[in-house]
């Protein structure tokens, strides 16, 4: 066997031009199973990780957001905005039956900030009866907010005690989270008393839109969780037939699209992976084929030297393994490299939730992707190895081929 | 180690042409001795080297028994059969026969490594008889013919077989390298070995041991 292998390696690197083509198409193998199993559990992780962060079952907001789609574009693509009711809602939908934990959020958008060429969002909320965000930044932070705390989002450029000047008032960053995969790694969160002041700084400054509000006395957002025994659509509909300037929507029902997205750009990454995988394969065992058959004289004089049958398919099975096999591992160090350097970009593009996994699910995944890319190579070599222990040794000898 | 054949015959059927079965070596008997050269001769296609290709265990006869040292050649399986083919045959093949990747060493070593079994020295003493020494660490694509033909002799003889076949073995040689070849081949029998020779070269005459002719498919002593 050793001999084998020691003939198989000198095929191997004395034919380079051969070798290299053969590892590139082993490395597209490899490479595209890794990039689309990665591809596909990113999305998967950012959808998950996004249910999280909602953490609540009906979300109200002012009829005009959803009508304008600000407060779903605010939320699931991750764009900058803000808009305001009357906090009195708070109180009055609080009263309804079926209304279990109930918190309000706060929404401004900056207008530069120290972190961030661009502008940031930011989320204040009332840490004292906040359920969807404290358990999260506690997990993150290990501690609560004070006035003029902040606790940014993991993709902005901002670090546990520095200063941001929002609206020229300064906060002090008192804890940055982990990264979520969604609109929350470019966001600022704050408590309810530092929020009020930013949104009355805007004002002062003439950088709100909503120039005839009172900072102290407006909400964004109302998060619900439904009591128990209660349905959430029951609740949801009882909000919207009592309350009309503003809409109550079920959290699900909004992220159903991103659902259905993400479904759809998993199904087109399996077919696209399928259909490369064919033709590479394809590509391969044809390569195989041609490669052993251009070398069958020398392979019907290694027969007439005492090569069994055995031993010529082991020689062929050894190279299209052991090129498969280098093929694989370039590919998935490749599709490594590349996921790593442009996972960020890819989230920009695709506008979904995109949360890379764990190292150790990434080093599973890359050795999986090794395994079955050079299982695939050497699957198809094998066509070739059987056909060549096959060959006719005498008639190739006679022909002179 | 001598071979024996007894009532050989081998049939092909043409592609192509229905059942057209043509006879390419007729029922003949046919022995190479050991120490000799035994030289077959005739025209292409009168069914030389599938006499040898037969003789030497490579291609199974329609009819008849092969045995090499009393052992029946086409008895065995594939594996013990070329196991007994390596330790005991050298194959001087028709043409070109160097494996591309493999330096001149690495293919005069060819039939040891295949069993991972060390020659160096025995590799090295037959480079300086054939005088190709110089050429042991290249590739066989810069050698010229002559320095092919020396390189398979060579490596035919590395394992110090008992028999040794050689297909056309001065094929595309100039005067010179094909007088060389056959001194070799001749020493080689004068060593002891059963050499088979198959050519058209009228020049092996002088070096035979025994001369036959082969014509369409039939053997003539």
């Amino acid at each position: 066997m050793k001999s084998t292998l020691s003939i198989a390696w000198k095929n191997i690197i004395r034919r380079p031009l051969r070798s290299i083509a053969m590892l590139i198409l082993a490395a597209v193998l490899s490479i595209t199973m890794f990039g689309g199993t990665i591809l596909s559990l990113s999305l998967q992780r950012g959808f998950a990780s996004l249910e999280d962060r909602l953490g609540a079952d009906i979300m109200v907001v002012p009829y005009e957001a959803v009508t304008r789609k600000s407060f779903e574009n605010m939320v699931l693509q991750g764009n900058v905005g803000y808009f305001y009711m009357n906090g009195e809602f708070l109180d009055e939908i609080s009263r309804l039956e079926g209304i279990g934990q109930i918190s309000p959020q706060y929404y401004l958008a900056s207008v530069k900030a120290g972190c961030c060429s661009l502008r940031v969002q930011i989320i204040g909320f009332d840490p004292e009866t906040d359920f969807s965000i404290t358990p999260w930044i506690r997990r993150s932070s290990g501690g609560g907010i004070g006035y003029k705390d902040v606790v940014v989002g993991n993709d902005l450029n901002a670090f546990v005690g520095d200063t941001l000047s929002f609206f020229g008032v300064d906060c002090h960053v008192a804890a940055k989270l982990d990264k979520t995969g969604t609109s929350y790694d470019t966001t600022v969160f704050t408590d309810r008393e530092t929020i009020q002041t930013l949104i009355e700084a805007s004002l002062n400054k003439q950088l709100n839109d909503y120039a005839d509000i009172n900072a102290g006395n407006v909400i964004s957002c109302i998060l619900i969780n439904a009591a128990d025994g209660y349905a959430v659509d029951d609740v949801v509909n009882d909000i919207n037939i009592h309350f009309r300037k503003v809409r109550a929507i079920r959290t699900t029902q909004m992220i159903s699209g991103i659902s259905d997205s993400l479904t759809g750009v998993t199904r087109i990454a399996s077919v696209l992976t399928m259909i490369i995988w064919c033709i590479a394969l394809l590509i391969m065992a044809v390569a195989f084929t041609m490669m052993t058959g251009e070398r069958k004289k020398e392979f019907a004089v290694m027969r007439v030297l005492g090569a069994s049958r055995k031993k010529i398919s082991a020689l062929v099975l050894s190279e299209g393994a052991g090129l498969s096999l280098m093929g694989s591992l370039l590919g998935v160090f490749l599709g490594l490299v590349l996921t790593l350097s442009f996972s960020g970009y890819i989230e920009t593009q695709m506008g979904l939730p995109f949360l890379l996994p764990g190292s150790g699910r990434m080093v599973l995944t890359a050795a999986l992707s090794v395994l079955v890319s050079a299982a695939a190579g050497a699957l198809s070599a094998a066509l070739s190895a059987f056909r060549i222990s096959r060959i006719d040794t005498g008639m190739i000898l006679r022909s002179g081929e | 180690m001598d071979i024996q054949a007894v009532n050989i015959s081998r049939e092909f059927i043409r592609k192509g042409r229905g059942t057209n079965v043509f006879t390419a070596v007729k029922p003949c008997d046919f022995s190479v001795p050991a120490g000799q050269l035994t030289v077959v001769r005739g025209r292409s296609g009168g069914g030389k080297s599938t006499l040898l290709n037969m003789l030497s265990g490579v291609l199974s006869p329609t009819t008849g028994t092969v045995t090499a040292g009393g052992a029946d050649l086409y008895a065995m399986k594939d594996e013990a059969l070329s196991a007994f083919r390596g330790g005991h045959f050298g194959y001087v093949p028709q043409g070109k026969s160097a494996v591309s990747s493999l330096t001149v060493r690495e293919n005069i070593l060819l039939p040891c490594s295949l069993y991972g079994l060390e020659a160096g020295d025995r590799a090295e003493a037959l480079m300086d008889t054939f005088e190709i020494s110089h050429l042991a660490d290249i590739l066989p694509g810069e050698l010229s013919g002559g320095e092919l033909r020396r390189m398979a002799i060579a490596r035919a003889l590395v394992r110090t077989p008992g028999v040794l076949f050689a297909d056309e073995p001065t094929g595309d040689l100039d005067d010179e390298n094909t007088e060389i070849v056959f001194r070799l081949l001749k020493e080689e029998a004068e060593k002891g070995t059963a050499v088979l020779v198959v050519t058209h070269e009228s020049e092996a005459v002088r070096f035979a041991d025994r001369i036959f002719t082969m014509d369409a498919g039939e053997l003539h002593a």
